[in-house]
Order: structure tokens, then C-alpha cells, then sequence
């Protein structure tokens, strides 16, 4: 069918079949691929952007575009177990000159520091499930870093987030048995309220100081901004919501001279096809949606963003559904910037669709000079750094040292001394002050 | 992280990263702190003699290299921006984010206390360690430790660290050897003055071979060098080729070379010659060459052995072709002195080595011995016969003169590599026993050479010291990695990027190699005999120069004793047809252009083409050597150009006369 790379990405996602239905999967996937770009071309779902380097930076030039990363850190002496959030921001204004041009801020807490334990008292008894507090920090900390940006006296004109622009958010609440609350989801301590919301706040109690509210009252400010806030994800994922959106936005009539059978029957039978639980051999082999727009999509064209609801309100618990009511939706789409590397995912609220084509232009653009990073503004480099600036403290001492500081019964100490030896090596390279 | 200084005046500059060991480590430097030679320390602590504790050490090491990267910064990213045509400061990549990654090799280990005692590291480095950039008291305490009572003789300082002078020691400096190694404009002759300067203040006795006059200029210095060392002699001085007591051997050897060579029963005849007319010693060749001549022109009448007699006239002819060739060497030499770059300074008679050598070597003298005007043949000859027999008055320990040291200029002149084909120089065997023996007898050299890979690598691979500035020639730079055994890979590489007066000396007269900036004496820009304003000689040049003529050559050859007017050649021309039978040579077809022409012009011009570039340079001494009738093979030997390029030279230099004659 198409290019030797995209069929390297089939026969990685196909890979663990057999022959019979390995061939059968790509057959379908071109065969879906083929059909969705004819459809999304007769109803002008998909828009192209010009590769303009020049004229692009031109209009951008003097504007302030910022990047924020958020993310988990571990301390790699003690293993892999993440043990602090951060967020890393990077300012910068295309056209200027001197120091004023790039501006980087980093927010590391340790995740215990960001939970109010004090009525549980022992750790112990905490919240069950580590996972999810640890990933409710990290989408916390991550809209901080937007939301701080924003608080600025003059902030950019576009923020970036890495990752989702509004997460599922519904792990996030009390744990439940038997209709009970078993254990409560922690409240956000002091430190985190005042590192996650925007200045000026009013004091929360209750409810208010939990991760939905918080997080809700993130998403509000960052969609209340003058700037338009743009989540970009590089990772694939299982989902296939974008295509379900797609299929459920096509219009009927213009589709009804493109295939044989009905739009309805056609839609069923992709929706089916993208999504075969039912099929034993290709059971759970879905066609995700970096999949199936790698191939919809030609370098340079995007999908005209369709609404994913990520956190629909009849699965939400009763008692939540006020606040989970509240959660906007965000609208999503693809951009295949270059033919290797997997399209972008770009997230945006609705209030910006008027300006999707200039952000997405600008996206395509950053991630043109960056091919091989997957965030445009080469964020994730720290990721890729060779190892070697890697463990630059000696494990020995750092574990003394920690070890020190236990015996000294000094836990203030002791986090500092935690947060310090996290993740020094992304610090280190994201942190230009460092060393001049 | 503020730059300051700590309580020992040290600044921090960075910290150690990466597998640190104990002969190099990688540290991250903080911007503008530190420039790759500079010195750097840090603190360790090792475990001590018995293992038992631990003992604190200052670590020393050198900046070999310094990489700037910007992670953010990816080749794609710079490959986009040019394809485009874009400026990363339009864009949303950083650029302020690069960091700096200095690589160091490691020199040693001290106590905290004492820096002179230098020993080897044998305990790694730790990762995250601190690094510091020393005080220069310190460093200059590291430089001479345990040196400190020895003369030394500065030079200039440290690239890196214009505060932390470098001084060579100078008795390691005048009875060891020292190589100075560069490309031409790298400052050979810049550092040679420096140390030469040095020296002086020391009274040390120095001979300079000088084929070019580098060094002649230095006499103008005179009054400014008396105020540093008074009472020292600059003196100037020509050269003859002197006679040595079994100087046969020599004459065959530049028969052979200057000539197209001697068969057997010739070089046969001309020993038998040798013997039967011995040289006085210190006779001036061109006079026993006459003698000789004479010699077998009487055996030529007397003779009735007539299949001999082609042998004698063959050895004759030959004879004739180097005693014209001398006499005309002579009357160039005589030329150059009196033109306009070099007319006015107190060029005497080099005073007869044998007979005089006190008036050569002499504490507080510095005998500048100028070489201009002889082939290289000659001047090997020259350089040889004076060099041993001054080191036989030092080898026999007589005590006749003092210990001394010579700087041999344009040393592949003189010893030249058996690769570069030219016959063996004669001085070779001189300057080999002279390193070889030289520590002994207090006869040091200082070779200096712009092209290393001419040069006899067994000889300079016993220099103890070597001074190595920019050299770009991949093959000199291969030459210098293999006589150099502690030249790291990291400062070979700089070679090439060095600056004028940059360099790296290593070897016996420092304890450790460094990267310097040897000290451009400013005071002594009046020896820059080259860098006169040619411009101006240009303007006024339909005026006529003040050079000698021939016949004032001719008149210089009478003084001398001899009748110059008249070869021996010509005056058995009639007997000697057969000289006219062999292909004309280069040199014949230039001479023969030029027939009848005053050629003091033209002589003139080359020498002003000899200050214009290191091209310019090759051409106009190549002619030079053809008018004095150089064969062709000697010449494209010792310029390493092919014959199709003499042809070119002899083109040039005749239309140079054509356009010289016209402008009269
Ligand atoms: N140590 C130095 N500092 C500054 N400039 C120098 C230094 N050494 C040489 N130069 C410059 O380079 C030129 C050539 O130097 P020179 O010693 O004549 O080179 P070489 O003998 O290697 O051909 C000098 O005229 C001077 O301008
Ligand atoms: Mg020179």
C-alpha cells in the first residue's frame, strides 16, 4: 500500500499475529484508511498546511509561545518508583534577541508533599491506589505549569502542554466498596494549592481541596486565557475515540454516493471493524487512531478537530456529577507533520477552533525543525540525552547522605535532600541558570 | 551558581561528570571560566600509604578540549534552518541552553601543601567533584616545582592564563636540544629571538646558521641588548668554504653533488690528486680548487697515458663547473649583502674555524653566521666543516672554547630526510654526532624547521625538548606525533588551530608539557629584516639600486687573490668541448637567456620576492640556485617541485628581466 514506514508501523502493531491475520488486519486497515480519506475529503474534514518557514516565524514574530512539560521523576538510586512531580516550562518569543527571548521555570514537589495526610494520620492508611495519586499529581502539576505561565503579566500568546488537554479524570475520587466510601481520595495539601492555582485565589475547604475540584478550576483558568492552549500528545495510545468522533460527525448525505451500503451501515461496520472485540483471532487488536490517521493522512494535512468527551457524566458517581458536568470538552485532531514519524495528537478547547489552522500551522512548523522529538519544542530531549549525563552523584554518598538525614529524624530535611537527588539529570539540562 | 573565590583564591568553574579516571576526566564548565590549555585543580581524597585513612590531594590537570553543544539544538534542526534560510532566533528553539564540556588530562597529584612534588594520580576522580581554576601563584608554583634554583629562560605564558609565565629552564635548554617545529608564519623565528634574547642575558655563547637572514637584524638590537647583558657581541658574519686537513673527501662529495657525478676511475683520479696536492687546513676551497685544477692541467701536458686523458679532462671539467659555481655563490652572497635589505650591517669574514674558533665561540658573543647566497649544498658544507670542527674543540677537551649552543635555522636544509632523495647532505652525519654527543660536551642544538617532515627523524627524535607552534601539513603533523612520544591525541589535534606564537613545548626544559603563548618581543621588531616596505623600494627603483655589479663581484674575487675574471673552465675551454654534450638543463637555458644581461636587477628583484610570500619565496630562491648553475634534479629535490615546473621558473625570471631592462 503506502510507504515502507507506515507498513513497518502496521506490521508493529500486527506483529504478534499470525500470518493469516496479520494480513487481514492490514487489508483492513487500508481498507478503512482508504475509505475515511475519501469520506473526510468529500466533507472537508481534512485541511493542509503549506510549509512555510519564512512567512510562518514572520507572523509569530515578537509573540510569546510557551512549553510546559510535566512529568514524573524517580530517584534512580532508590529504582524506578516515581517520587516526585514536576513541571518544566520554557518561554520563548521567535524574532527577539538577548536574554529576554527564552525564559524557563521548573516546579518539582515530592508527591507525598502535595496530599494532606493529616487526618488519615499513618501512611498506611492512605489511599489505595498509589498509581492513581501519583497520576493525579502529575496532570495537576502539568496544567500548574500552564496556569502559571498565564498568570503572568504579559504571558504568551500560545501555550503547549505536553500531553492530553483534558485527561479522564474520574479515577481520581474516593475509593468505593459496596456503595461505601472506603478510603477518602486525599485532599491536596497547602503547598499544592498554592503551587496549582492561579494567584489571587480564594481559600478552598472540603471538596474544594480535592484533585476534581482543583484540577477543574486549572482547566477553567487555561481556557479562560487570552492565549490559546493547545495539549500536543506524541505517544501512542489504545484509543480510538478520535475515529468514533470522526464517524459520529460525518454527515450523512454527502456520504451516501461514496459507498455502496448505507452511511449508517458503513459507519456500524467501521466502528466495528476499528473496534473487533467480538473476532477471536484479532480479539483486542484494535486500529488505534495514530494508526488509522498515519495512513489517512499525507504529511502536511491535518483532521479538522472533532469533541472526545473524556469524562462521560453517565459514568460518573451521583455525588460527582456536578463537577464532573463542568469538565470541558475537548476538541481533537491529528497533524501527520512528516511521513515517518506518527501524527501528532493536538487537543484544544472549543472557544479556539477559530484559531486551530494558525496554531496547528505553528505546531507543524516546530515540529519540522525538530523532527525526531516528539513534543515541538524539543522538551523531551532530557529524555534523550546519552546516559552519560546520568548518575552525576555518586549513589554511595547520596544514599548516606539519606540515610543521614533519617537518623537526624529531620523530614524536612530529608524531602529536601529527596527532591534534590530526583531526576538530577533533566534539571540539570533544563535549567540554563545552572551553569553560566 | 556564583563564580567566587574560596578562602586559597581558587574559583570554582565546574563540576566533574561522567567515568572519571586517573589519566582524564570530563567535567561541565561554566561559561566563559576557562579556554581549553588552561590549568585546573581539584580536591580528592585517596587512601593513604598504609590504607588505613585517607590523605587529601590537589588533583592538576590541563583542558585539552572543550565542547560546546546545545541538546536543544539538533543537527535536524540546523539542517532545516539553513535549508531554509532562517535564523534559530526567529524560531521557538533555544539557544541558550548549551552547555560546556571540558575534557582534562590529568598531570599528577601534590599534597595540599606543596605543589612542587608532582606525582602520578593513581586513585580515580570522583564524579561531581568540584573543579577549580588555581590562583597563578600556584600554578607558577606547579610549573617550576623543584626547578626552582635553575636559570631559567622565560618565553611567554601560558595560552590560557596570560598571568602564569612559562620559562624554560636553560641548562636543560643548552645542553639538551631543542626542535622548534611550525609552518612558516607559526613564530619560529619569533620564539628562536625570544630565547636567543634570553640566552644573551645569560652571556652564553651562541652560533646561529642563518640561511636567510632571520637573525642578521638582531644586530641592530645591539645597544638595546647591552643594557640586559652588558658587554655581549653581536657579530655578523660570512662564510667561506674552508678547506678541512683531509678535506678531499669533501670536495668529491659536492663534486659529486654538484656535478652530475663522478664515475669510478674519476673519483679515483681525484683522490689521486688529493693526494699528491694536499689542502692546507682552512685553505679557502676555491683557491685549493685552483691549485688542484692547475695540478692536472700540468699532469695533462705531462701525461702520455692517452686513455687516461679523458678521465683527467672529465675531473677537470668538473672542478671548473663547482669552482664557477662557488666563485658565483660568492658574488651573490656579496650581493645580498650589500642590497638594500641587508647593506649597511658589519657582515666580516667568517674567522677560520680551525685557526680562530675562540673569535666564533665566545661567552657573551652571539655569532651570527649568514648563509644567503649559497646553495644548499654549499651551505650543508659550510654548516658542517664549522660545526665539527668547533665540537672537535670541545670533544678533545682542551678546553680551547667554551660550551655553546647553535640554532640551526631552515634545519631540513641540513639534515635532511633520506626520504626527500636528495643526496646525503654532509652536514647530516655532523649535526647526528653532535645530538648524539652533544650532552657531553656542552654543544647544544636548537633545530627550527617549517617543514618536519623533511626533516631525519632519528635525529630529531633525540631532541629532549620540543616547541611545536601551527603546523597544517597533515604529513609534518604525522612527523610530530612520532618523534613527540608524550604528544597526547588532543593536542595533536590543536596543532593545526593554533595562532601565531601558540604552541605546545614539552621535553626536558619543563616539567610538564603546556600550551603557550610564546612573548613576541616587540623591542626586537628591528631584526624583522624582511618586512621591509617594499612599496617604497618599488618607488624608487628606476633610481637604481646600490647593489654591487658583477664587477664589483669580479673586484671582490681579485681582493680575494684570485683572477675571477677568468674560470678555470674557460681557460682550458678549448680542451674541455665536450662539456657542451649534455641536455641543456634548466639552469643552462636560464643563463643562456640571460646572456649578456646585467643581471643585478634581476638579482635584486628576487631578493624583494623573497620577503613576498613562502611561494614567491621558493620561486625566486629556485632561480637563485639556477643562476648559480643548480642542476635540475638537485633543485626539484630541494624545492619538491617537479621539472615542468622550472621550465615555469626559468620563464618567469626571464621575463622578469625583459620587463626590468625595459623599465630602465
Ligand atoms: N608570539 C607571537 N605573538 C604574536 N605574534 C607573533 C608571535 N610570533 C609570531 N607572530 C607573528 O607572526 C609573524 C611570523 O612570525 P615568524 O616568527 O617570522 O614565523 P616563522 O619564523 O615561523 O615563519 C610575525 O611577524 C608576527 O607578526
Ligand atoms: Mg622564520
Amino acid at each position: 500500500m503506502r510507504a515502507p514506514h507506515i507498513q513497518r508501523r502496521m506490521l508493529k502493531a500486527a506483529g504478534d499475529l499470525s500470518a493469516p491475520a496479520q494480513l487481514r488486519f492490514r487489508e483492513t486497515l487500508e481498507r478503512l484508511a482508504a475509505q475515511l480519506r475519501r469520506a473526510l475529503l468529500e466533507t472537508g474534514g481534512i485541511i493542509r498546511i503549506e510549509k512555510d518557514h519564512a512567512a510562518l516565524w514572520k507572523s509569530v514574530s515578537g509573540q510569546a509561545i510557551g512549553f510546559v512539560d510535566g512529568g514524573l521523576a524517580n530517584l534512580p538510586m532508590l529504582g524506578s518508583a516515581p517520587v516526585a512531580a514536576r513541571v518544566e516550562g520554557y518561554t520563548v518569543t521567535p524574532g527577539a534577541r538577548g536574554a529576554e527571548r527564552e525564559k524557563f521555570f521548573v516546579l518539582k514537589r515530592l508527591i507525598d508533599q502535595l496530599y494532606a495526610y493529616d487526618e488519615e494520620g499513618v501512611f498506611e492508611d492512605a489511599f489505595p491506589d498509589v498509581g492513581a495519586l501519583r497520576d493525579a499529581a502529575r496532570i495537576a502539576i502539568g496544567a500548574a505549569g500552564a496556569v502559571r505561565m498565564l498568570a503572568e503579566q504579559r504571558g504568551p500568546a500560545w501555550v503547549f502542554l505536553r500531553g492530553a488537554l483534558v485527561n479522564p479524570v474520574l479515577r481520581f475520587t474516593d475509593a468505593m466498596r459496596d456503595g461505601q466510601v472506603r478510603r477518602r481520595f486525599p485532599d491536596f495539601s497547602d503547598t499544592a494549592l498554592a503551587d496549582f492555582l492561579p494567584p489571587q485565589e480564594p481559600a478552598r475547604e472540603g471538596r474544594g481541596r480535592r484533585f476534581l475540584s482543583v484540577h477543574l478550576r486549572q482547566l477553567q483558568f487555561l481556557e479562560e486565557a487570552q492565549a490559546v492552549v493547545c495539549g500536543v500528545v506524541e505517544r501512542e495510545s489504545a484509543a480510538v475515540s478520535a475515529c468514533r468522533a470522526v464517524l459520529d460527525g460525518l454527515a450523512d448525505a454527502p456520504l451516501r454516493d461514496l459507498f455502496p451500503e448505507s452511511p449508517r451501515e458503513w459507519k456500524n461496520r467501521f466502528r466495528n471493524a476499528v473496534d473487533p472485540s467480538g473476532e477471536d483471532d484479532l480479539a483486542g487488536r484494535r486500529i488505534t487512531d495514530s494508526l488509522l490517521f498515519h495512513c489517512v493522512l499525507e504529511p502536511g494535512e491535518a483532521l479538522l478537530p472533532v469533541p472526545v468527551n473524556r469524562n462521560e457524566l453517565r459514568r460518573a458517581a451521583e455525588r460527582r456529577r456536578d463537577v464532573i458536568g463542568r469538565y470541558p470538552t475537548p476538541r481533537v485532531s491529528y497533524l501527520q507533520v512528516t511521513e515517518w514519524n506518527a501524527p501528532l495528537r493536538l487537543e484544544m478547547f472549543s472557544k479556539d477552533l477559530g484559531r486551530f489552522r494558525e496554531t496547528t500551522a505553528l505546531v507543524m512548523h516546530c515540529a519540522l525543525l525538530l523532527p525526531r522529538h516528539a513534543f515541538p519544542s524539543g522538551m523531551d530531549v532530557a529524555e534523550r540525552v546519552p546516559n552519560r549525563w546520568s548518575r552525576p552523584l555518586d549513589a554511595h554518598a547520596a544514599a548516606r547522605a539519606m540515610r543521614q538525614t533519617l537518623q537526624r529524624n529531620d523530614t524536612r530535611l530529608f524531602d529536601a535532600l529527596r527532591l534534590m537527588l530526583c531526576a538530577f539529570e533533566r534539571e540539570f539540562l533544563l535549567r540554563p541558570g545552572v551553569y553560566r | 551558581m556564583a563564580a567566587d573565590f574560596d578562602e586559597t583564591g581558587r574559583r570554582q568553574i565546574g563540576a566533574v561528570v561522567g567515568n572519571a579516571g586517573t589519566t582524564e576526566f570530563t567535567f561541565i564548565l561554566q561559561q566563559f571560566q576557562a579556554r581549553v590549555g588552561d590549568i585546573v585543580m581539584l580536591d580528592m581524597a585517596v587512601p593513604d600509604g598504609a590504607y588505613r585513612g585517607q590523605a587529601s590531594i590537589y588533583v592538576w590537570a590541563r583542558i585539552t578540549d572543550i565542547r560546546r553543544f546545545n541538546p536543544f539544538f539538533p543537527f535536524e534542526a540546523a539542517r532545516e534552518l539553513a535549508d531554509e534560510g532562517i535564523a534559530l532566533e526567529d524560531t521557538v528553539l533555544s539557544d541558550a541552553r548549551d552547555q560546556l564540556e571540558a575534557v582534562c588530562l590529568i598531570l599528577g597529584a601534590t599534597p595540599e601543601n606543596r605543589f612542587a612534588a608532582l606525582s602520578p594520580l593513581t586513585y580515580p576522580v570522583k564524579p561531581a567533584s568540584p573543579v577549580y581554576r588555581p590562583p597563578a601563584a600556584a600554578v607558577r608554583e606547579l610549573l617550576v616545582g623543584g626547578r626552582e634554583h635553575e636559570v631559567k629562560a622565560p618565553l611567554g605564558s601560558l595560552i590560557a592564563r596570560s598571568d602564569v609565565e612559562v620559562a624554560l629552564s636553560a641548562p636543560r635548554l643548552v645542553s639538551r636540544h631543542l626542535a622548534i617545529l611550525a609552518m612558516t608564519g607559526g613564530g619560529k623565528t619569533v620564539a628562536a629571538r625570544r630565547i636567543v634574547r634570553e640566552l644573551i642575558g645569560h652571556g652564553y655563547p651562541l652560533l646561529i646558521l642563518d640561511p636567510h637572514g632571520d637573525y642578521v637584524g638582531l644586530v641592530k638590537c645591539r645597544e638595546l641588548l647591552r643594557q640586559e647583558a652588558p658587554g655581549c657581541e653581536i657579530r655578523l658574519f660570512f662564510p667561506d668554504l674552508l678547506m678541512q686537513q683531509a678535506g678531499g673527501d669533501l670536495i668529491e662529495k659536492i663534486v659529486g653533488q654538484m656535478t652530475d657525478g663522478l664515475s669510478e676511475p674519476q673519483a679515483d683520479y681525484l683522490r689521486s690528486a688529493f693526494a699528491g696536492l694536499p689542502a692546507n687546513e682552512g685553505e679557502p676551497a676555491i683557491a685549493y680548487i685552483e691549485r688542484l685544477f692547475e695540478w692536472i692541467v700540468k699532469e695533462l701536458k705531462d701525461s702520455d697515458d692517452h686513455h687516461r686523458t679523458p678521465t683527467m679532462r672529465a675531473v677537470g671539467r668538473s672542478l671548473g663547473i663547482v669552482h664557477d659555481r662557488l666563485v658565483r655563490m660568492r658574488w651573490t652572497s656579496e650581493t645580498m649583502r650589500r642590497s638594500t635589505k641587508l647593506g649597511g650591517l658589519p657582515f666580516e669574514p667568517l674567522p677560520n674555524p680551525f685557526t680562530r674558533p675562540e673569535d666564533i665561540v665566545r661567552p657573551g658573543q652571539v655569532s651570527i653566521l649568514y648563509l644567503g647566497g649559497y646553495d644548499h649544498i654549499t651551505q650543508c658544507s659550510i654548516a658542517a666543516i664549522t660545526l665539527e670542527t668547533l665540537f672537535e674543540f670541545r670533544a678533545n677537551l682542551t678546553g680551547r672554547i667554551a660550551p655553546f649552543l647553535t640554532v640551526i635555522e631552515e634545519a631540513h636544509t641540513f639534515i635532511p630526510s633520506a626520504r626527500e632523495g636528495t643526496q646525503s647532505a654532509v652536514s647530516l652525519p655532523v649535526v647526528r654526532r653532535v645530538i648524539t654527543e652533544g650532552r657531553k660536551f656542552g654543544t647544544g642544538l636548537m633545530l627550527i624547521s617549517q617543514r618536519p617532515s623533511r626533516l631525519d627523524e632519528t635525529i630529531v627524535s633525540q631532541c629532549n625538548s620540543f616547541l611545536i607552534l601551527r603546523l597544517v601539513n597533515p604529513r609534518d603533523q604525522t612527523f610530530v606525533r612520532a618523534v613527540m612520544e608524550n604528544l597526547t591525541e588532543s593536542d595533536a589535534r590543536m596543532i593545526p588551530g593554533f595562532g601565531p606564537g601558540q604552541g605546545i613545548v614539552s621535553g626536558q626544559v619543563v616539567r610538564f608539557p603546556l600550551h603557550i603563548r610564546v612573548k613576541m618581543d616587540e623591542d626586537l621588531l628591528a631584526a624583522e629584516i624582511g618586512d621591509e616596505d617594499f612599496f617604497a623600494e618599488a618607488a624608487s627603483w628606476a633610481s637604481g639600486g646600490d647593489a654591487a655589479t658583477p664587477e664589483q663581484g669580479v673586484a671582490v674575487a681579485a681582493e680575494n687573490g684570485q683572477d675571477a675574471r677568468q674560470t678555470p673552465a674557460e681557460r682550458i675551454a678549448g680542451t674541455m668541448t665536450d662539456k657542451l654534450s649534455a641536455p641543456q638543463s634548466a639552469s643552462d637555458r636560464l643563463l643562456k637567456a640571460l646572456d649578456g644581461e646585467d643581471l643585478n636587477p634581476l638579482i635584486e628583484f628576487l631578493i624583494t620576492e623573497y620577503g613576498r610570500s613562502a611561494g614567491a619565496r621558493k620561486r625566486a630562491e629556485g632561480v637563485m640556485n639556477l643562476l648559480q648553475g643548480a642542476s635540475d634534479a638537485d633543485v626539484c629535490a630541494q624545492f619538491g617541485v617537479q621539472p615542468g615546473s622550472l621550465r615555469g621558473w626559468v620563464k618567469w625570471a626571464v621575463e622578469a628581466q625583459r620587463k626590468i631592462a625595459a623599465a630602465k
